[in-house]
């Protein structure tokens, strides 16, 4: 059963779009009015450089982004000083990559996943040889292969990136659980974390998971673009070059040598995204506002829901690339008769906004599913019920239109 | 539904140049990577002439009908003319409107001759 519980009026876009179904959540949230309006006030009434500004509005600018920080702290259950804003999770991960280039050895070796997108799969791919890069397989249930990766950490592997979330089969790793048995083979190995799918299907706190680094991206949880988090532990922080430097991250600029200020500045250089910040600062309010096992429920329902039906509707013609028993907000399948592509083209005639393609995860689909594209849809907080009958019914008649006729 | 969707139905159900060269002098494979189409082109160019082309690949409708429709179009051409072919003339042989991802779909089969006329075999 799934629950009644819908935001669509706290998300103005329902009102320029009233017959919008918009079931893209995976790639971007939609943005409720409280943070839109946060934006607005600042650049209305303290449109402020921050941290160097010696007048009010630039005061005002940095009490209220230095506030969110704090406020991101608390939401994550951690120190603000390991809170590195910066544009989301891709640009995150390679600030990471790009920041223990020079600590890689020849020995060292990396493992990813087959779930990983992509922005947490070339970063690392590219700082070691071939034949230093493991990619971890899928299990029967599109889980991943635990014995495969924990027998191949040992002495030499310098860094494990998983996802808590894939953002194609919508499926949760165990990241306590793994985390911590990686770390008993080799505590010196780093774990980096791409958490940009499951802030808004769990409870994420990082000091729960043994890892060092974790990403998450403020556009995917009723955020703006453009502004994301980098949380780290802080002798792991400390361990990163500046990827980028510049303004504002320094203490002492001579001809002859650069000094950097502590952490978490030494990580932001330039003037950072602002109203970007303080954007997130409002979505973070909003979502700890809501009653967030209601919230887990109802979309992780919706899309349990929407499992059965299109199981219902298409039987053996459809392959769902997801596990009925670890079910998110997330799912994704390839129908026979009907390419990904003309689906999601018939959906948006009638307004309904699906992904279709590789969702950024080729090595998942061309080698592990076996299969060029599949159609995603995930869920957020506004949809409805009536929104995924919709969906299935429209899914049915595309499917009739582009199928071979039989003669 | 109208005659220009009706046609491209009917070239992705019924495509008549779908295969592929046994003796090609000409071949390209493109991607397309937003969704995943795949396409490979044979040609059989003599004294400059595309005698023969077919495809195979897999993908949308708009792309594996825009190839059919394209080879339709360029049998019998000089080589050279590929080169001149440009997004509207593409659109024109669809005769769909189509948003900015879907007219990748259907410029594969550009990109791919175009290709395939710099690979001589």
């Amino acid at each position: 059963m799934t629950s009644q519980f819908s935001l669509k009026k706290d998300f103005p876009i329902f009102v320029t779009r009233p017959d919008l179904v918009y079931l893209d959540n995976a790639a971007t949230s939609l943005t409720p009015s409280c943070v839109l309006k946060a934006m607005d006030d600042y650049y209305s009434s303290c449109r402020g450089t921050v941290t160097r500004g010696v007048y009010q509005i630039s005061e005002e600018a940095t009490s209220q982004y230095e506030s969110v920080r704090e406020r991101t702290a608390v939401f994550l259950n951690t120190k603000p000083e390991q809170i590195i804003f910066m544009p989301g999770t891709t640009h995150g991960l390679n600030m990471i990559a790009s920041g223990l280039r020079d600590d890689i050895k020849p020995h060292h070796t990396i493992i990813t996943t087959a779930l990983n997108h992509h922005a947490h799969f070339v970063p690392w791919q590219r700082l070691v040889d071939p034949d230093h890069f493991f990619v971890c397989p899928l299990t029967d249930t599109l889980g991943i292969d635990e014995d495969f990766l924990l027998t191949h950490i040992d002495e030499n592997t310098f860094l494990v990136a998983l996802p808590l979330i894939s953002n194609v089969t919508g499926g949760r790793i165990d990241a306590p659980s793994l985390t911590r048995k990686i770390k008993d083979i080799n505590p010196r190995t780093l774990i980096v974390l791409d958490a940009a799918q499951a802030m808004l299907n769990e409870s994420v706190t990082p000091e729960d998971y043994s890892c060092d680094f974790l990403c998450f991206s403020g556009h995917k949880m009723y955020g703006p673009t453009g502004i994301g988090v980098l949380w780290g532990k802080t002798e792991a922080l400390s361990l990163l070059e500046p990827f980028v430097v510049g303004g504002d991250m320094i203490t002492e600029v001579t001809t002859t040598h650069t000094t950097y200020r502590a952490l978490p500045h030494r990580l932001e250089p330039g003037t950072p995204n602002i109203s970007g910040v303080i954007g997130l600062g409002a979505a973070i309010d909003y979502i700890g506002n809501l009653d967030l096992s209601q919230l887990h429920n109802h979309k992780h329902g919706l899309i349990a829901y929407c499992f059965d039906e299109l199981q219902n509707a298409f039987g053996d013609d459809i392959t769902i690339f997801s596990d009925p028993g670890n079910i998110t907000s997330i799912l994704s399948f390839a129908l026979k008769g009907i390419h990904p592509h003309d689906l999601a083209g018939y959906l948006d005639t009638h307004n309904i906004c699906v992904r279709a393609g590789n969702h950024c995860a080729q090595p998942l689909h061309y080698e592990f599913l076996g299969i060029p594209a599949t159609t995603r849809i995930s869920v957020g907080a506004y949809t409805t019920r009536a929104d995924i009958d919709f969906f299935i019914n429209k899914t049915k008649e595309a499917r009739m239109l582009y199928q071979k006729p039989t003669v | 539904m109208n005659v220009a969707q009706q046609n491209i139905l009917d070239h992705y159900h019924y495509p008549e140049y779908q295969g592929s060269l046994e003796k090609p002098s000409h071949t390209a494979t493109c991607k397309n990577t937003t969704c995943g189409d795949v396409l490979t082109l044979t040609l059989e160019i003599k004294s400059g002439i595309i005698q023969k082309a077919a495809f195979s690949g897999e993908g949308c409708a708009i792309s594996q009908a825009a190839a059919d429709l394209f080879i339709e179009m360029i049998i019998g051409k000089h080589m050279d003319s590929l080169k001149e072919y440009t997004k509207d003339d593409i659109v024109k042989l669809i005769g769909l409107e189509l948003s900015p991802n879907r007219l990748k779909c259907a410029l594969l089969c550009l990109e791919t001759a175009q290709r395939a006329t710099k690979s001589e075999i």
